[in-house]
Protein backbone atom coordinates (compact mmCIF):
# COMPACT_ATOMS: atom_id res chain seq x y z
CA UNK A 1 0.00 0.00 0.00
CA UNK A 2 1.41 3.40 -0.99
CA UNK A 3 1.66 6.31 1.47
CA UNK A 4 -1.16 8.09 -0.39
CA UNK A 5 -3.31 4.95 -0.15
CA UNK A 6 -2.71 4.96 3.59
CA UNK A 7 -3.67 8.65 3.83
CA UNK A 8 -6.85 8.06 1.84
CA UNK A 9 -7.70 4.98 3.87
CA UNK A 10 -7.35 6.94 7.10
CA UNK A 11 -9.79 9.59 5.80
CA UNK A 12 -12.32 6.93 4.78
CA UNK A 13 -11.91 5.01 8.02
CA UNK A 14 -12.64 8.16 9.98
CA UNK A 15 -15.58 9.40 7.88
CA UNK A 16 -17.19 6.11 6.87
CA UNK A 17 -16.24 4.11 9.97
CA UNK A 18 -14.86 1.31 7.80
CA UNK A 19 -11.88 -0.94 8.42
CA UNK A 20 -9.04 -1.91 6.10
CA UNK A 21 -10.96 -4.89 4.70
CA UNK A 22 -13.51 -2.51 3.19
CA UNK A 23 -10.88 -0.30 1.58
CA UNK A 24 -11.62 -1.68 -1.87
CA UNK A 25 -11.71 0.29 -5.11
CA UNK A 26 -15.03 -1.32 -6.08
CA UNK A 27 -16.77 -0.50 -2.80
CA UNK A 28 -19.27 2.36 -2.78
CA UNK A 29 -22.48 3.39 -1.01
CA UNK A 30 -24.13 0.06 -1.80
CA UNK A 31 -21.49 -1.80 0.20
CA UNK A 32 -20.84 0.91 2.82
CA UNK A 33 -24.09 1.98 4.49
CA UNK A 34 -22.48 4.98 6.20
CA UNK A 35 -21.62 6.55 2.84
CA UNK A 36 -24.36 9.15 2.36
CA UNK A 37 -24.23 12.63 0.82
CA UNK A 38 -22.97 14.22 4.05
CA UNK A 39 -20.18 11.64 4.21
CA UNK A 40 -19.22 12.58 0.64
CA UNK A 41 -18.87 16.19 1.72
CA UNK A 42 -16.77 15.15 4.71
CA UNK A 43 -14.57 12.97 2.49
CA UNK A 44 -14.04 15.95 0.17
CA UNK A 45 -13.06 18.09 3.15
CA UNK A 46 -10.57 15.42 4.21
CA UNK A 47 -9.08 15.26 0.72
CA UNK A 48 -8.58 19.01 0.71
CA UNK A 49 -6.89 18.93 4.11
CA UNK A 50 -4.65 15.90 3.48
CA UNK A 51 -3.90 16.20 -0.23
CA UNK A 52 -4.59 19.88 -0.93
CA UNK A 53 -7.07 18.69 -3.55
CA UNK A 54 -10.31 20.63 -3.93
CA UNK A 55 -12.98 18.37 -5.35
CA UNK A 56 -15.34 19.89 -7.87
CA UNK A 57 -19.01 19.61 -6.75
CA UNK A 58 -19.89 17.89 -10.04
CA UNK A 59 -17.27 15.21 -9.40
CA UNK A 60 -18.49 14.89 -5.81
CA UNK A 61 -22.05 14.28 -7.01
CA UNK A 62 -20.96 11.47 -9.31
CA UNK A 63 -18.68 9.47 -7.00
CA UNK A 64 -19.79 5.85 -7.00
CA UNK A 65 -16.91 3.99 -5.37
CA UNK A 66 -13.54 4.35 -3.67
CA UNK A 67 -11.87 3.86 -7.05
CA UNK A 68 -13.63 7.02 -8.30
CA UNK A 69 -12.07 8.98 -5.43
CA UNK A 70 -8.64 7.71 -6.43
CA UNK A 71 -9.26 8.60 -10.08
CA UNK A 72 -10.29 12.12 -9.06
CA UNK A 73 -7.15 12.46 -6.94
CA UNK A 74 -5.00 11.16 -9.80
CA UNK A 75 -6.60 13.82 -12.01
CA UNK A 76 -5.44 16.33 -9.40
CA UNK A 77 -1.85 15.04 -9.58
CA UNK A 78 -1.90 12.64 -6.61
CA UNK A 79 -0.05 9.40 -7.36
CA UNK A 80 -1.05 5.94 -6.12
CA UNK A 81 1.89 4.18 -7.73
CA UNK A 82 4.22 2.25 -5.45
CA UNK B 1 -30.61 43.00 1.66
CA UNK B 2 -31.04 40.64 -1.27
CA UNK B 3 -34.26 40.58 -3.29
CA UNK B 4 -33.69 36.98 -4.27
CA UNK B 5 -36.58 35.73 -2.16
CA UNK B 6 -39.08 37.78 -4.16
CA UNK B 7 -38.01 35.87 -7.25
CA UNK B 8 -38.46 32.45 -5.64
CA UNK B 9 -41.63 30.45 -5.08
CA UNK B 10 -41.89 27.34 -2.95
CA UNK B 11 -42.16 24.63 -5.57
CA UNK B 12 -41.95 21.29 -3.79
CA UNK B 13 -40.78 19.36 -0.77
CA UNK B 14 -38.39 16.50 -1.53
CA UNK B 15 -38.73 13.22 0.35
CA UNK B 16 -36.60 10.10 0.03
CA UNK B 17 -38.92 7.09 -0.03
CA UNK B 18 -38.00 3.64 1.19
CA UNK B 19 -39.81 2.01 -1.73
CA UNK B 20 -42.73 2.46 -4.08
CA UNK B 21 -45.17 0.81 -1.68
CA UNK B 22 -44.62 3.63 0.81
CA UNK B 23 -45.54 6.21 -1.83
CA UNK B 24 -48.59 4.26 -2.99
CA UNK B 25 -49.89 4.02 0.58
CA UNK B 26 -49.29 7.72 1.18
CA UNK B 27 -50.99 8.60 -2.10
CA UNK B 28 -54.01 6.41 -1.46
CA UNK B 29 -54.53 7.47 2.14
CA UNK B 30 -54.38 11.17 1.35
CA UNK B 31 -56.06 11.01 -2.05
CA UNK B 32 -53.12 12.60 -3.83
CA UNK B 33 -52.66 12.51 -7.56
CA UNK B 34 -49.51 11.44 -9.36
CA UNK B 35 -48.50 14.23 -11.68
CA UNK B 36 -45.26 12.97 -13.16
CA UNK B 37 -42.74 10.15 -12.92
CA UNK B 38 -39.30 9.75 -14.42
CA UNK B 39 -36.06 7.93 -13.71
CA UNK B 40 -32.79 9.84 -13.94
CA UNK B 41 -30.13 7.20 -14.58
CA UNK B 42 -27.23 9.55 -13.87
CA UNK B 43 -28.38 9.92 -10.26
CA UNK B 44 -29.86 6.40 -9.94
CA UNK B 45 -33.21 7.73 -8.79
CA UNK B 46 -36.87 7.51 -9.79
CA UNK B 47 -38.72 10.76 -9.19
CA UNK B 48 -42.44 10.82 -8.55
CA UNK B 49 -44.33 14.08 -8.17
CA UNK B 50 -47.65 14.13 -6.32
CA UNK B 51 -50.01 17.05 -6.21
CA UNK B 52 -52.70 18.20 -3.83
CA UNK B 53 -54.53 21.52 -3.63
CA UNK B 54 -52.40 24.63 -4.04
CA UNK B 55 -49.29 24.95 -6.11
CA UNK B 56 -46.73 23.16 -3.92
CA UNK B 57 -45.98 19.58 -4.86
CA UNK B 58 -44.46 16.58 -3.12
CA UNK B 59 -41.41 15.07 -4.76
CA UNK B 60 -40.72 11.49 -3.77
CA UNK B 61 -37.37 10.00 -4.71
CA UNK B 62 -36.78 6.27 -4.85
CA UNK B 63 -33.02 5.73 -4.93
CA UNK B 64 -31.84 2.57 -6.68
CA UNK B 65 -28.22 2.87 -5.57
CA UNK B 66 -25.68 5.47 -4.53
CA UNK B 67 -25.47 7.85 -1.60
CA UNK B 68 -29.18 8.73 -1.67
CA UNK B 69 -30.05 5.13 -0.82
CA UNK B 70 -28.12 5.57 2.43
CA UNK B 71 -29.91 8.81 3.31
CA UNK B 72 -30.94 8.95 6.96
CA UNK B 73 -29.46 5.52 7.63
CA UNK B 74 -31.58 4.03 4.82
CA UNK B 75 -34.79 5.13 6.51
CA UNK B 76 -35.61 7.92 4.04
CA UNK B 77 -37.52 11.05 5.03
CA UNK B 78 -37.41 14.79 4.42
CA UNK B 79 -34.58 15.57 2.05
CA UNK B 80 -34.83 19.01 0.44
CA UNK B 81 -36.84 22.12 -0.18
CA UNK B 82 -37.15 23.28 -3.78
CA UNK B 83 -37.75 26.82 -4.94
CA UNK B 84 -38.88 27.75 -8.41
CA UNK B 85 -36.71 30.63 -9.56
CA UNK B 86 -37.99 33.29 -11.88
CA UNK B 87 -34.53 33.21 -13.46
CA UNK B 88 -32.63 30.09 -12.40
CA UNK B 89 -29.16 31.03 -13.75
CA UNK B 90 -29.44 34.48 -12.14
CA UNK B 91 -30.51 32.97 -8.81
CA UNK B 92 -27.64 30.47 -8.95
CA UNK B 93 -25.19 33.26 -9.74
CA UNK B 94 -26.42 35.36 -6.84
CA UNK B 95 -25.97 32.46 -4.44
CA UNK B 96 -22.55 31.60 -5.88
CA UNK B 97 -21.50 35.18 -5.20
CA UNK B 98 -22.41 34.45 -1.56
CA UNK B 99 -20.12 31.41 -1.61
CA UNK B 100 -22.70 28.69 -2.23
CA UNK B 101 -21.58 25.93 -4.61
CA UNK B 102 -23.84 23.80 -6.82
CA UNK B 103 -23.62 20.18 -7.94
CA UNK B 104 -23.40 21.35 -11.56
CA UNK B 105 -22.06 24.52 -13.11
CA UNK B 106 -25.23 24.85 -15.20
CA UNK B 107 -28.84 23.84 -14.67
CA UNK B 108 -29.61 20.17 -15.35
CA UNK B 109 -32.51 18.60 -17.24
CA UNK B 110 -35.06 17.24 -14.82
CA UNK B 111 -38.42 15.59 -15.12
CA UNK B 112 -40.61 16.93 -17.97
CA UNK B 113 -39.77 20.54 -18.71
CA UNK B 114 -38.06 21.13 -15.36
CA UNK B 115 -34.52 22.36 -15.08
CA UNK B 116 -32.80 22.03 -11.73
CA UNK B 117 -29.64 22.44 -9.71
CA UNK B 118 -28.79 21.61 -6.10
CA UNK B 119 -26.75 23.64 -3.65
CA UNK B 120 -23.72 21.56 -2.67
CA UNK B 121 -23.60 20.57 0.09
CA UNK B 122 -26.50 22.69 1.41
CA UNK B 123 -27.53 26.14 2.63
CA UNK B 124 -27.36 26.60 6.38
CA UNK B 125 -27.60 22.83 6.82
CA UNK B 126 -30.66 22.34 4.62
CA UNK B 127 -30.63 20.81 1.15
CA UNK B 128 -31.89 23.38 -1.34
CA UNK B 129 -32.88 22.83 -4.96
CA UNK B 130 -33.49 25.57 -7.49
CA UNK B 131 -36.00 24.79 -10.22
CA UNK B 132 -37.09 26.27 -13.50
CA UNK B 133 -40.69 25.26 -14.18
CA UNK B 134 -42.27 26.82 -17.27
CA UNK B 135 -45.76 26.14 -15.86
CA UNK B 136 -45.30 28.44 -12.88
CA UNK B 137 -47.23 31.66 -13.28
CA UNK B 138 -45.28 34.81 -12.41
CA UNK B 139 -47.98 37.24 -13.54
CA UNK B 140 -48.99 38.04 -9.95
CA UNK B 141 -45.60 39.65 -9.32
Amino acid sequence: MTPNDEKLMRILEEVLLIDESQYNDDYGPDEIETWDSLATVNIAAGLEKEFGYSMDPEVMAELECIGDIKEALKGGGVSFQG
Amino acid sequence: MSNLGKNLKLHHIGIVARDEEQIETFKEMLGLEEEARETIEKYHVTNIFLKCGGDTKLHFMIPHKGVLKNFNQRRGGFHHVAFCAKDLPAAQQELEEKGIKFIASKQQDGIGQFKFNFAQPNIAGLNVELIHDPDVDWSDE
